[in-house]
């Protein structure tokens, strides 16, 4: 009887065994005591899943009751032919669940969405159309509650939610930080890509080598939105300003900014968030400061509902839209990388923004803390 | 189930995002049109993916998303269980199966209108003109000399005109990427403009070959116990025999031999898993940096095809373990490159004779080496060939150079055995080479 690694199977030493020699035995066992929730199954979030359930995180859950033939182009768990009256969780899960036997993969009922934490005035914006996206299979009509949400969130390490307005994103970070979970949210849209990380005000972790622990602080995205101007400067992806443009729409309008009609508001915004920084105090600074094309881009191949779209118009828009396939997996690997050491506690992760776009920066893909 | 529409504009909605539309880092020329799609969908547009492992998988899978039709794949291999934990195509019940039939099968199962056709074979079994066959190739290969062997198929398509100038109809486009754990690199070659994989075989560090003495007199690492019990003992001990790595008896064997050397040594390190590590020369492998690398390969590709972007120029590492690094570098073409270059210039006394110019060859410092029994052509004219064509030739051997080669700076082509694709050799007339 060959000698097999400690509390490792057999299984998992032979299915693992080229990453064993990657991360080793102790961060492999922490992978496999990890507990990941997924909400929102398009491109990006299906590569996020993909690599985190090859690397064996113990229990992912899925969160998307969209109905599979709905399901983002991007979305490659998806088999068209075996997907009849499945959502687009429950058909991603058999696929990520024959990836790899050894862990849980598990389907939580509820929408691709945290709307049901926004406030009570905000599930009214303009024009008519709802924060629910897409043809649900769920039978509760009224969609999870935000007390259904925190039940959900309690029971997991880490969320992970992509392609979801701004107001989510931050409405999810704060109960992630009430409940002390970790959260990863992003999106893939059209030439532009974003992560965003919070750890929590006090994120614990080793590196390799060395035994003393380390701490690092986040911030909530809430907190990011709105931080002082002053650090901008003429080296800072323009993402993070057009994210607060973004923001500020939503704010103002209680929906996100989607569709021609938006953009010359956000860009207008941009413009005085680029005004007040230190770097962006003249025409010519502002124009090398955020592009105009970034910031429309963003705005129209994003997976926002235009207002005033036609009932089936709401429909085929839901999916996230935008996301080419290889950037998906650029993105997806980044971020995926960043969940195995945040769940891990070995090595930093990434703090606090991920920003990646083709219009900007010569397409590097740069990291930011803000 | 529903036709096929594979231009249907919503489903590809994404791609024509890039191409449909201008934009700030285009590529030289570009010019936004549909036709762009329709050309990356049609049959003239085939791509090549060389491998069907870790970098294959995701290769595949990114290309029929980015709605590309007509792929081939080549892998000799068939799926080990050490597999699964990246190569996400594949099942524990497909162990033992060609990688490249079932990565080929479920992609066409999960993409609707994609045309995977999969090759279980070796890259030498296919003849060049298969090769030239493709719009581009992308490599997902784990070996350096698999690589070269691409790299001179390749380049051997390169031709050069009078002014010594690449023919730009003979030059394929080549995308190769490599990883291992957290690292990985990706690079454009394009032949005669970048740099060949040849022309930058430095930038690899010297395969790790313990000298013999250190493995017998003094060791000093658990690696070197193992490398001992494998190359040396079993040889003494199990005559005869010839180790197989898959054999797990064998492998048991050297790792038992290998412990008790290294506790005579007060060595420590030595398990099981290392010496099939070592012994294996095994690549450690996750699932990112696969993912990341291939990404990055896919879209250069797509670039090289549609010039929706400013293409890689020309080679991108990436390293992955405590943050996200990447770093681009331009490197240069070697101008005396045997294999892409416009030729070695070799200085030739035009009065020698084809023989004298072969002898010249075989004896020459750089070029020697590569050399046991070399042909040696002009253009299309074979001037001497071994083989078929000898007799015919040999009559040649005696003749003037500069008769049978009449412009100075004429590109020779020579071919050997021990050469893995032909070689370039630009023949310069001086009279004081006088033989």
């Amino acid at each position: 009887m060959l000698p097999v690694l400690d509390t490792l199977t057999e299984d998992h030493a032979a299915v693992y065994d080229r990453q064993l020699r990657v991360w080793g035995v102790e961060v492999q066992r922490r992978l496999i005591e990890a507990k990941v929730l997924i909400i929102g199954l398009g491109g990006l979030a299906a590569e996020i899943a993909k690599n985190i359930v090859l690397a064996g995180v113990g229990t992912v859950a899925l969160v998307d009751d969209t109905a599979a033939s709905s399901a983002a182009p991007g979305n490659f768990l998806v088999e068209p032919e075996a997907s009849a009256g499945k959502s687009v969780a429950e058909a991603s899960a058999v696929t990520l669940q024959a990836m790899n036997p050894l862990i849980a993969v598990r389907v939580e009922r509820g929408p691709p969405s945290a709307s049901a934490l926004l406030s009570p005035a905000g599930l009214q914006p303009e024009g008519g159309a709802t924060d629910q996206v897409g043809p649900q299979v769920s039978d509760s009509p009224g969609g999870p509650t935000a007390e259904d949400l925190r039940s959900l969130v309690s029971r997991y390490d880490t969320v992970v939610a992509c392609g979801l307005p701004l107001r989510e994103v931050a409405a999810l970070d704060d109960l992630c930080r009430q409940l002390g979970k970790q959260l990863f949210a992003g999106e893939v849209r059209g030439a532009s890509s974003f992560a965003f990380v919070d750890l929590g005000p006090r994120h614990v972790y080793t590196v390799k080598g060395d035994p003393e622990e380390k701490v690092a602080e986040y911030r909530s995205f809430r907190e990011v939105m709105k931080a002082d101007l002053k650090n901008v400067n003429k080296r800072t992806h323009p993402l993070y300003l057009t994210l607060r443009a973004c923001w500020e729409f939503e704010e103002a309008h209680c929906r996100p900014a989607g569709g021609p009609a938006d953009v010359a508001e956000v860009q207008a915004f941009a413009q005085r968030l680029t005004s007040a920084t230190p770097a962006g105090n003249t025409a010519a600074a502002m124009k090398a400061l955020i592009p105009e094309a970034l910031v429309e881009g963003f705005v129209l191949d994003g997976a926002a509902v235009a207002p005033g779209s036609a009932p089936d118009q709401v429909q085929e828009a839901a999916q996230p839209l935008g996301e080419l396939a290889p950037v998906c997996a650029v993105v997806g690997g980044a971020v995926a990388n960043n969940v195995l050491r945040a769940v891990s506690h070995c090595n930093p992760p990434l703090r606090n923004f991920f920003c990646y776009s083709y219009l900007a920066r010569d397409g590097l893909g740069v990291e930011e803390c803000f | 189930m529903e036709d096929i529409q594979m231009d249907d504009e919503e489903r590809w909605r994404d791609l024509d995002l890039l191409l449909t539309r201008p934009g700030q880092l285009v590529g030289p020329g570009f010019e936004p049109c549909p036709e762009l799609r329709a050309f990356l969908q049609s049959p003239d547009c085939r791509v090549l993916c060389v491998g069907a492992g870790g970098l294959g998988c995701e290769i595949l899978k990114d290309l029929a998303l980015s709605g590309v039709v007509h792929i081939d794949v080549i892998d000799m291999d068939t799926i080990d269980v050490s597999n699964l934990n990246r190569q996400f195509l594949f099942r524990m019940k497909d162990v033992g199966q060609p990688k490249a039939t079932v990565a080929a099968e479920r992609i066409n199962a999960r993409v609707p209108g994609v045309q995977v056709i999969p090759h279980f074979s070796r890259i030498e079994d296919q003849p060049a003109e298969w090769y030239r066959s493709f719009a581009i190739i992308i490599l997902g290969l784990d070996s350096l000399e698999a690589r070269r062997y691409m790299n001179s198929v390749v380049c051997g398509f390169l031709e050069y005109d009078e002014n010594g100038q690449p023919d730009l109809a003979t030059v394929k486009p080549m995308v190769d990427g490599g990883t291992e754990g957290f690292k990985g690199h990706a690079r454009v070659i394009l032949p005669g403009h970048t740099p060949c994989f040849e022309c930058t075989l430095w930038l690899f560090p010297p395969q790790t070959k313990f000298p013999l003495c250190t493995l017998a007199e003094t060791p000093r690492s658990p690696a070197h116990c193992i490398e001992y019990a494998h190359l040396i003992l079993w040889g003494q001990v199990r005559t005869g025999e010839e180790f197989d790595t898959d054999n797990e008896e064998h492998m048991k064997w050297v790792y038992e031999r290998a412990a008790e050397r290294a506790k005579q040594y007060g060595i420590h390190g030595v398990t099981f898993q290392l010496t099939q590590g070592v012994v294996k020369n095994i690549i450690p492998a996750i699932a990112s940096t696969n993912a990341i690398i291939s990404a990055q390969c896919v879209l250069e590709a797509l670039k090289t095809l549609t010039c929706f972007s400013t293409g890689l120029d020309n080679y991108m590492m990436y390293v992955g373990s405590t943050g996200l690094y990447t770093h681009t570098a331009k490197y240069e073409k070697d101008p005396s490159c045997p294999v892409c270059s416009a030729g070695v210039p070799m200085e030739v006394d035009p009065d020698s004779t084809l023989q004298q110019f072969i002898d010249q060859l075989r004896s020459d410092a750089a070029l020697g080496k590569h050399l046991s029994a070399p042909s040696v052509s002009y253009g299309a004219i074979n001037l001497f060939a071994h083989g078929v064509f000898e007799a015919e030739t040999a009559p040649n051997l005696t003749r003037r150079m500069a008769d049978l080669v009449p412009d100075d700076g004429a590109v020779l082509t020579v071919n050997d055995k021990r050469l893995r694709g032909p070689m370039r050799v630009r023949a310069r007339y001086s009279s004081s080479m006088k033989a």
